[in-house]
């Protein structure tokens, strides 16, 4: 099993996020990048088919050089290298990112391609879908866990109100939701073997965005309410005040 | 512009409460362009419900109704989307952001070259353009987007649009589509949904999630008979589903569902940032925490500072007294 996981450079979920001057990005000076958590479950389940039926996993990261960071450290829990679509200037939707991802890997043979199910920066959840139907392969998303089976790989996935089985051939895409098994921590080893592991560079330019950012503002914010002193005063308050019951 | 194409999602022969959301909004939107809305249904078995739509505001419904279309494939469904904006000329195509709407609307995007705006929250037409507002960074942003492309797909955040009083004199136009052949790549070997009386988080009206501050597994009991008794869904901070006391479908957050209830109850949740992202946009927040400086009191609308094995029964008491009883 030949694996690509895409693993996207985010703010970590603890930062406080505000709006850039020229309001329509955000403000990156102080922020912490990390790679985002749903890559990890992606790199996680990636390793442990890897583990169970041999072959590779290459970490994909696409922006600047500073995305090297969230790759090496995806290498870290145990890929094999990284594969760095370079470009200095920020992706400007997830179509433009798909296209420039489908047209550097389509070629390379892989059999699974991993992406979370979404990165938690700009919340689009489009990436592994809008890949997939670019190369015409089979896409299943939302997957908790992948065994494989003859020549077919088993995924478990989340729907609305439940969960599922499905079968796929490779090669395919797989976009990961949180599952059973959570990322393990690099060792200080693997580390320093990260610091080491080959890293195939590809220059990428970005075609036509198909969706523009206008503005961006911080959610109005909430003031703090009321300390109320008993439960029947809260049902109360509930009842005929917020109308909420 | 042209209409407004909407696929309004089914389960088992029931309309999900978010397909009628999407329809309603469609047609808002549809009457500022002066166009219509068309809904499209998908499933088996479903042409004696599609009418209904008609009382959201779907002036005609298209409905491709075959026994392989029983259960959700990513392929057939895309297809029979694409079809239904090419057949009606829509240029506007709401799905909802549910886990099915999520899945197919980039792939309805490609095949239609057009650019797909996720988890939306608002729409206006404004000089005959189409502003779409969505949350980034799990709420901690809002952004205003255009999308550029000819064709623009959108999906709608659940329980942020109101559906309205259906308008039971309404009937809708009903047009059968036919169904492509086609190989479909991904095989279902098993799907498991749960039962009556389970409320989803992201359709839920009130929402009663539990922490740390429950203390042990088996107390996430008093999280669930409160939400029972409030017809609420359960929820949960990441602490207790990373501890295994529940499963990951009730986190609540960055990394786990975001919702917008009218009513979110945080019982013994100190309100990290993570948490609170995900669920700062309900209408009303309640906190229960014995800590009177827990983060979670900053966003409370009503907070009650104490022990949670005090005043969560206290609590239940008091509801059944109102005629709260589940
Ligand atoms: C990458 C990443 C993603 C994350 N995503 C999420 C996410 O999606 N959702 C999420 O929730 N968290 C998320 N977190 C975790 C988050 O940072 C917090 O650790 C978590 O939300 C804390 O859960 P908690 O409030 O239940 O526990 P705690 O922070 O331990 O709070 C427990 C609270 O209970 C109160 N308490 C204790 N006993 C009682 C009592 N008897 N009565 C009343 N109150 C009591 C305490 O005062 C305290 O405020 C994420 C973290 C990371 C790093
Ligand atoms: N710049 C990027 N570099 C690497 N992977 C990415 C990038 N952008 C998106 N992805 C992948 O696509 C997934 C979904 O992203 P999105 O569609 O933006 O929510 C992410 O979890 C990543 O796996």
């Amino acid at each position: 099993m030949n694996s690509i996981c895409c693993v996207k450079h985010v703010p970590d979920t603890a930062a406080q996020i505000k709006v850039a001057s020229d309001g329509v990005s955000i403000e990156t000076q102080g922020v912490t990048f990390v790679p985002s958590p749903y890559d990890e479950f992606a790199v996680e389940m990636a390793i442990r088919l890897r583990e169970a039926e041999g072959g590779s996993v290459q970490i994909l990261s696409l922006g600047s050089d500073a995305v090297i960071e969230s790759m090496r450290k995806a290498i870290a829990m145990g890929g094999d290298g990284g594969i760095h679509l370079k470009t200095d200037q920020p992706a400007p939707d997830a179509y433009t990112t798909a296209k420039a991802i489908a047209d550097s890997i389509k070629d390379k043979g892989f059999d699974v391609l991993w992406l979370g199910w979404k990165a938690v920066d700009t919340d689009d959840a489009q990436t592994g879908q809008l890949i997939a139907t670019m190369l015409g392969i089979p896409c299943v998303t939302f997957v908790t866990s992948v065994t494989k089976e003859g020549d077919k790989l088993i995924c478990q996935r989340e729907i609305d109100g439940g969960h599922q089985v499905v079968e796929v051939s490779t090669p395919c895409v797989i976009t990961a939701q949180k599952g059973e098994f959570e990322p393990r921590y690099p060792k200080l080893m693997n580390i320093m073997k990260a610091k080491k592991k080959p890293v195939e560079t590809i220059d990428i330019t970005f075609d036509e965005p198909r969706v523009v950012i206008k503005e961006m503002t911080p959610p109005p914010p909430r003031e703090a309410g009321k300390i109320v002193e008993s439960a029947a005063e809260l049902v109360r308050l509930l009842r005929e005040e917020a109308k909420v019951l | 512009m042209g209409n407004v194409l909407v696929y309004a999602e089914q389960q088992n022969h029931e309309f999900k409460k978010w397909a009628f959301e999407a329809v309603a909004e469609g047609k808002r939107v549809a009457d500022q362009l002066g166009r219509e809305c068309v809904a499209v249904v998908i499933g088996n078995g479903v042409s004696d419900m599609a009418a209904t739509l008609g009382q959201y505001g779907a002036a005609k419904v298209l409905v491709a109704d075959d026994p392989q279309l029983a259960e959700y494939a990513a392929e057939p469904y895309t297809q029979i989307i694409v079809d239904a904006v090419q057949q009606t000329g829509a240029d506007i195509v709401f799905l909802s952001a549910s886990v099915q709407g999520r899945d197919v609307a980039p792939r309805v995007g490609i095949k239609l070259d057009a650019g797909v705006a996720t988890d939306c929250t608002e729409f206006k037409v404004e000089g005959g353009n189409l502003l779409i507002r969505r949350p980034m960074y799990a709420g901690k942003i809002n952004a205003t987007i255009e999308i550029t492309s000819a064709i623009k797909v959108a999906t709608l955040r659940p329980n942020n649009f109101l559906p309205g009083e259906p308008d039971t004199s309404a009937s809708p136009v009903l047009e059968h589509l036919t169904v492509p052949a086609g190989d479909v790549p991904v095989k279902v070997r098993e799907t498991h949904v749960s039962g009556g009386g389970h409320v989803e988080l992201t359709e839920a009206d009130i929402i009663v999630s539990g922490g740390r501050g429950l203390g042990a597994a088996e107390n996430y009991k008093l999280i669930e008979e409160l939400a029972a008794q409030l017809h609420a869904a359960a929820g949960a901070s990441r602490a207790i589903v990373d501890a295994g006391w529940v499963s990951h479908d009730h986190q609540v957050g960055q990394t786990g569902k975001t919702v917008s209830p009218q009513l979110y109850i945080a019982i013994g949740i100190s309100g990290a940032i993570q948490h609170l992202a995900g669920m700062s946009s309900s209408k009303c927040i309640v906190a229960i925490n014995k800590d009177a400086d827990a983060p979670i009191f900053k966003v409370a609308n009503y907070g009650i500072v104490g022990d949670l094995f005090e005043v969560v029964p206290q609590l239940k008491a008091e509801l059944a007294a109102a005629g709260y009883t589940g």
